[in-house]
């Protein structure tokens, strides 16, 4: 019997160079997957507990063998523990990113880094206004000093106001979060109190562990605001801007550079530099130049900010390398596969690693500090000018279907469009066509994408079956990438897939901005750190109305994810109020417990909580549902 | 012994055997209209007919060697059959409970699970009622051509499972379980 063979990806670019990685017995991730089935029960079950050389031990969850480890630890501490160190992980990831641009700003003002500016000098003062800074009469070196210092402080305050954490979270929901005893103090010290309680014999109250990540996903949200709005003031805040999406972004003529990772502190000055070597580029007898391209969150940050295509996101990384077009792929930090090395191996790519705290087995490594950026710039891009001279022709095979895609929302970009309908109160037409039923409801589609599940798969597909639905979609991170790389940030896809009062509404509000017709079907809000500017639009309406976020009919879905980020990230969603889908199975289901809080008991202290399910169509009318019962309550 | 020969049976090679206990989760959940999460949600409580054990300094699985039936004899309710690629099942559906089965196996590869039970309306004492579960390769899974597909043996993440008609096999698993 011919065996069907599995569909891996509905990203067209990405299927075209799967087969290539066949023909160039090049391994992939979905190869690695399927040599890795079937994967161990215990783990997906979250019951293995590895915290001390005592074990590792296993509960049983199906009842026969042993009800608790070792030490005594039953399923439910086991499974709480396990979250809460894979939470504290993922926090500490947006910890580093914002120290780090935290401290760049501050360097700044010190004189100290002269390859970044101020490239938004309103971003600036709109910051210190939210973080109670004076800004009257003060000279703009003055008030950078005093953001970066405050942000600094932030990190490890002892005492005194937790200034992002009130510039962020709304006044109903920090009483709520005072009411339940978890209030954080600093960004810091949540970490490792976090980690100090999953200590054998510290902690073992479920509940209280659970509550602890509830904690510490307040304390996060603040974090990741710190690290976009900062951006922002850095590189400026993104408005809506043409470009185009996935693996055809890539040219035959040019030198392909890939920016992959996160951080924008690299990426931009890369950009920066390429812009002055192009000359050279060409010398070299590349007739185009030199091509800079996104992949992953890099690729949002650049989408948002200048337009730069983005050819990949997570799970379509190393097939960026087998088009045999990339001279270098250069990273910094998070979701980058160890398997790019390999996978460059192969072509001629030169993979760059660039921060000393964040390299890969493997890579050339090129230091990059704030400090010298430039210098540390241009010696990257000419690794990838000397790479050229190696590209095999015969090897470059580059999809050619490219994908226009509009990016840009950022919170202002958004308010600035509403404002051209209402110049005086830019939220009120967004309300009023919530309260008319224009639109039904908000999704925010945020996460990564994964091997269980086929790649963009599910966001493609309750995108359009929730447009349908008349509801709102934004997107960050890998789940805008997707979205961006399937052509639904284009107003064709309005066209084609919005119900008609969300036609109707993203019509006007795109006329009346200018566009010259409607805006995107989704709107692109960035990378996944910036998940707070979709917090910020979310707030002005809760406030606006005079209710908090849990009566708002706003969800969030994260239907592939993987990373512990995007877990804190769910888990900060579900913590300010919000049903957050998750299309993944959580390694949670072995304590009962766990599993009935994530999904249920957590409602009634928070009014947020997790909706597990893996069909992307149910997952979509179950969102409705969330959406239509937020509604009734608010009698609309 | 004629038949016992043509029946085919589970084998764990202790060799490559990690004791990760997968086939137990795939045991239980392929014999279950549930799968894991749902069934943590409603309660349900999973069966597997497999059961990973530690011997010496190595792990293997115990379950039924398909051998020659004593079980299939004592059923008094006909609920145990012989079918034709080699397989003695029990329907589970059909079982009383009687443990006739479980008392009759020389090789302790039956299990009587105790089911959950409404409390009685009438003011009676509640009875406890059993049902009899053992190894059946996932014969409900099976292709018309006869083609087995038990669940273990899929997800086994070492290749240590197989399904086999070698006879050399059984004496080596009861050996190792030590009969």
């Amino acid at each position: 019997m011919l065996e069907t063979p599995r569909i891996k990806t509905v990203d067209i670019s990405a299927q075209h160079m799967i087969f290539k990685a066949e023909l160039d017995k090049v391994e992939t991730a979905w190869d690695r997957y399927d040599a890795m089935q079937p994967q161990c029960g215990f783990g997906e079950t979250g019951l293995c507990c590895r915290i001390c050389w005592k074990g590792p031990c296993r509960i049983d969850p199906l009842g026969n063998g042993p009800k608790k480890g070792i030490c005594g630890a039953n399923a439910d501490t086991i499974v709480a523990r396990n979250l809460l160190r894979s939470l504290c992980v993922g926090a500490s990831a947006h910890t580093e990113h914002a120290r780090h641009i935290a401290h760049t700003l501050y360097a700044l003002s010190q004189n100290a880094a002269p390859a970044y500016a101020i490239k938004d000098e309103n971003k600036l003062l709109d910051v210190a206004k939210r973080l109670k800074i004076n800004t009257e009469g003060r000279a703009i070196i003055e008030i950078v000093h005093e953001v970066a210092s405050i942000s600094l402080e932030d990190f490890g305050r002892l005492h005194g106001e937790f200034r992002w954490l009130n510039a962020v979270i709304n006044p109903l929901r920090k009483a709520k979060l005072e009411a339940l005893g978890i209030m954080p103090q600093n960004l810091d010290s949540v970490v490792v109190n976090g980690l100090s309680r999953t200590h054998v014999g510290s902690e073992s109250d479920p509940l209280n562990l659970l509550l602890a990540g509830a904690r510490l996903a307040a304390a996060d949200v603040s974090t990741m605001a710190m690290g976009t709005e900062l951006s922002d003031i850095l590189f400026g805040t993104p408005q809506p801007t043409m470009t185009t999406a996935n693996l055809s972004v890539l040219k035959k003529d040019a030198i392909n550079i890939a920016l992959h990772g996160h951080n924008p502190l690299l990426c931009e000055i890369v950009c920066d530099v390429a812009a002055t070597m192009n000359d050279e580029a060409k010398r070299l007898g590349a007739s185009e130049g030199i091509n800079i391209v996104g992949v992953c969150c890099t690729g949002n940050e650049l989408m948002m900010r200048h337009g730069i295509p983005l050819a990949a996101n997570y799970l379509s990384q190393e097939l960026t390398i087998i088009t045999g077009a990339v001279e270098a792929m250069v990273v910094d930090t998070q979701c980058i596969m160890p398997a790019v090395v390999e996978t460059a191996s192969n072509y001629h790519t030169v993979v760059i690693s660039t921060l000393d705290d964040n390299k890969i087995a493997g890579a050339t490594h090129v230091s990059f500090h704030p400090e010298t950026a430039t210098e540390g710039a241009r010696k990257i891009v000419q690794l990838a000018l000397d790479a050229y001279s190696r590209r095999d022709p015969k090897k470059v095979d580059i999809p050619s279907n490219t994908q226009k895609a509009i990016g840009g929302f950022s919170y202002e970009a958004i308010i600035a469009a509403l404002r051209m309908v209402d110049k005086e109160n830019p939220i009120k037409p967004l309300i009023d066509n919530i309260v008319n039923g224009n639109i039904q409801g908000v999704v925010l589609f945020g996460g990564c994408n994964n091997t269980r599940v086929v790649h963009d798969y599910n966001y493609t597909t309750m995108t359009k079956e929730l447009a349908k639905k008349n509801i709102l979609v934004l997107a960050t991170g890998c789940a805008a990438g997707a979205l961006a790389k399937f052509g639904l940030m284009t107003q064709q896809a309005t066209e084609e897939y919005a119900g008609d009062g969300l036609k109707a509404v993203l019509t006007a509000v795109g006329q009346a901005a200018g566009l010259g017709g409607p805006l995107p079907l989704v709107l692109n809000m960035g990378s996944c750190v910036d998940n707070t500017r979709a917090v910020r639009l979310a707030n002005d309406i809760a406030n606006t109305l005079g209710v908090d976020l849990d009566s708002l009919p706003i969800c969030v879905s994260a239907p592939e994810l993987m990373s512990e980020k995007a877990q804190i990230i769910g888990t900060w969603a579900a913590v300010l109020g919000l049903p957050v889908h998750i299309g993944i199975v959580p390694q949670v289901i072995g304590s009962p417990f766990v599993t009935s809080f994530l999904t249920q008991g957590m409602e009634d202290v928070l009014g947020g909580k997790f909706i597990v399910e893996v069909d992307p169509i149910e997952a979509a009318n179950k969102l409705y549902a969330e959406i239509q019962k937020r509604r009734q309550k608010l009698g609309i | 012994m004629s038949d016992v020969i043509d029946n085919v049976f589970i084998y764990t090679d202790p060799e490559r055997c990690m004791g990760c206990h997968s086939c137990e989760l795939a045991c239980a959940t392929s014999h279950s209209s549930y799968d894991f999460h749902s069934a943590v949600l409603a309660g349900v409580v999973l069966i597997p007919r497999n059961k990973v054990i530690a011997i010496k300094n190595q792990t293997t699985t115990s379950q039924c060697v398909q051998c020659e039936a004593p079980c299939l004899d004592a059923c008094t309710s006909d609920c145990i059959t012989r079918e034709a690629v080699g397989v003695i099942k029990i329907d589970e559906e059909d079982c009383i409970g009687c443990k006739l089965c479980f008392k009759a196996c020389p090789y302790d590869s039956i299990t009587m699970v105790e089911m959950p039970q409404e409390e009685p309306t009438d003011g009676k004492k509640k009875r406890k009622k059993f049902k009899a579960f053992k190894c059946d390769l996932c014969f409900d899974r099976m292709d018309t051509d006869g083609t087995l597909h038990s669940a273990c043996v899929e997800a086994c993440p070492t290749d240590a499972i197989m399904i086999t008609r070698d006879s050399s096999y059984r004496t080596k698993s009861l050996s190792l379980r030590g009969y």
